[in-house]
């Protein structure tokens, strides 16, 4: 079986922190996430983080899909970045 | 019919619809999405086939002997009406009468054909809508991704190393249009001419493989079966043939009981998860 993620928790206004089924948790800036997103559209069209900063930008909710991934609806009506399980346990290596 | 807008979302009624799409041509695409729509259809659901293939539509010859029925309404928008075959709502590009497609081809790319008979066929209230998906990551299935808002897909691989490799590259091209995968089928997995005697006819476990790699469930493996061919050129796919058909169509329900529950999580599923952002906690220093 695959590592998956067990539980989403918000740390303060800024931050999701993701349980792994392994045991290890992930920190994760949400405006960092939004920046990020792996759309086609914004891989294409990069957001800009000082708009998102000034426009407040954050999540109103996050779901999973499927057992391999979350979908964050953000605050400015973006919701197509699927943000696989695979990507997010990057961030633990850095 | 919308022409103006550049993104076709799911048609009104239609709660979700499925890409089966594959890396190779040939892999059994048409046949999985067939065989799917007539077991979500048995499972209660309400359900949809569209064959999206529009270069090489084969749900058509599957389904010999149907046709859409058009009407024009007053501001000359053309509403198809798809037959209904084993309780499945059923359109191809390859059901249309050569005057029919002139009058729904606006322009001269086929993903553009393909969405407008997408938006021109009057569905209903469906749970899903299968797709039947031009093969690879060429233009039209690309563009058709980037439309497709709100599909999701479904991966068909034999076990041969080519065929998954380049389905590697249709799931690459899915999730960087940020598509979800509801899983992956593997097809002619094995033949199993009697009991306890199996071969691997095209390697084995490379759906499987697959699935593990990019996290994904793997929805079925789906046994070889000489009927499948008589069948597809006998045009009636969506009927259930008795001999080792049956064990195609177990195979192919387990596999939509699959696909489900891996995009209709149940509450009770510890594997869904969710949470509501609050706006008013602290900000961090
Ligand atoms: N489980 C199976 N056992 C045996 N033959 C099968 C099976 N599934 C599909 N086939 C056969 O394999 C051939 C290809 O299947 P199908 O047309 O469904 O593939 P496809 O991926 O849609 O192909 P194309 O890329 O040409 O559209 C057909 O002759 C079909 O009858
Ligand atoms: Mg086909
Ligand atoms: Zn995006």
């Amino acid at each position: 079986m695959m590592i998956q993620a067990l539980s989403l928790k918000q740390l303060n206004s800024l931050t999701l922190v993701i349980a792994w089924s392994d045991g290890k948790h992930t920190h994760h800036d949400v405006r960092e996430l939004r920046r990020a997103c792996p759309c086609a559209l914004c891989q294409k069209y990069p957001p800009n983080i000082h708009h998102l900063i000034a426009r407040k930008v954050q999540p109103v909710d996050i779901s999973s899909i499927g057992r391999y991934a979350l979908r964050i609806t953000f605050s400015d009506g973006h919701r197509s970045g699927i943000y696989t399980y695979e990507s997010l346990r990057k961030s633990l290596m850095t | 019919m919308n022409t103006s807008s550049s993104t076709f979302s799911i048609p009104q009624g239609v709660t979700a619809m499925v890409a089966v799409a594959s890396g190779k041509g040939g892999v059994g695409k048409s046949t999985t999405a067939a065989c799917l729509a007539r077991e979500l259809h048995g499972l209660g659901k309400a359900t949809g086939l569209l064959d999206v293939d529009i270069l090489g539509p084969s749900i058509s010859t599957m389904t010999s002997a149907y046709t859409l029925t058009s009407q024009k309404d007053t501001d000359n928008a053309v509403t198809l009406t798809p037959p209904i075959i084993e309780g499945v709502k059923v359109a191809s590009a390859g059901m249309l009468q050569a005057s029919h497609k002139a009058s729904i081809l606006r322009g001269p790319m086929a993903s553009r054909f393909a969405l407008e008979l997408l938006s021109s066929v009057s569905w209903g209230k469906l749970d899903y809508l299968i797709l039947d998906y031009p093969p690879g990551t060429g233009d039209i299935p690309l563009s058709l991704a980037q439309h497709l808002t709100n599909a999701y897909a479904c991966i068909v691989t034999t076990p041969q190393r080519l065929a998954y490799q380049e389905a590697e590259k249709t799931i690459d091209m899915f999730q960087q249009l940020s598509v979800p995968i509801a899983g992956i089928i593997e097809t002619m997995s094995y033949f199993e001419p009697k009991p306890d005697e199996r071969y691997y006819l095209f390697g084995k476990d490379g759906g499987k493989h697959l699935a593990q790699k990019y996290s994904l469930p793997l929805l079925g493996q789906i046994p070889f079966a000489i009927s499948c061919q008589k069948i597809a050129d006998g045009g009636m796919i969506l009927k259930n043939q008795g001999g080792d058909h049956l064990e195609v169509v177990q195979a192919y329900r387990q596999a939509s009981e699959n696909m489900i529950s891996s995009m209709e999580p149940s509450e009770h599923d510890p594997s869904s998860l969710s949470l509501k952002w609050s706006a008013s906690l602290s900000t961090p220093p």
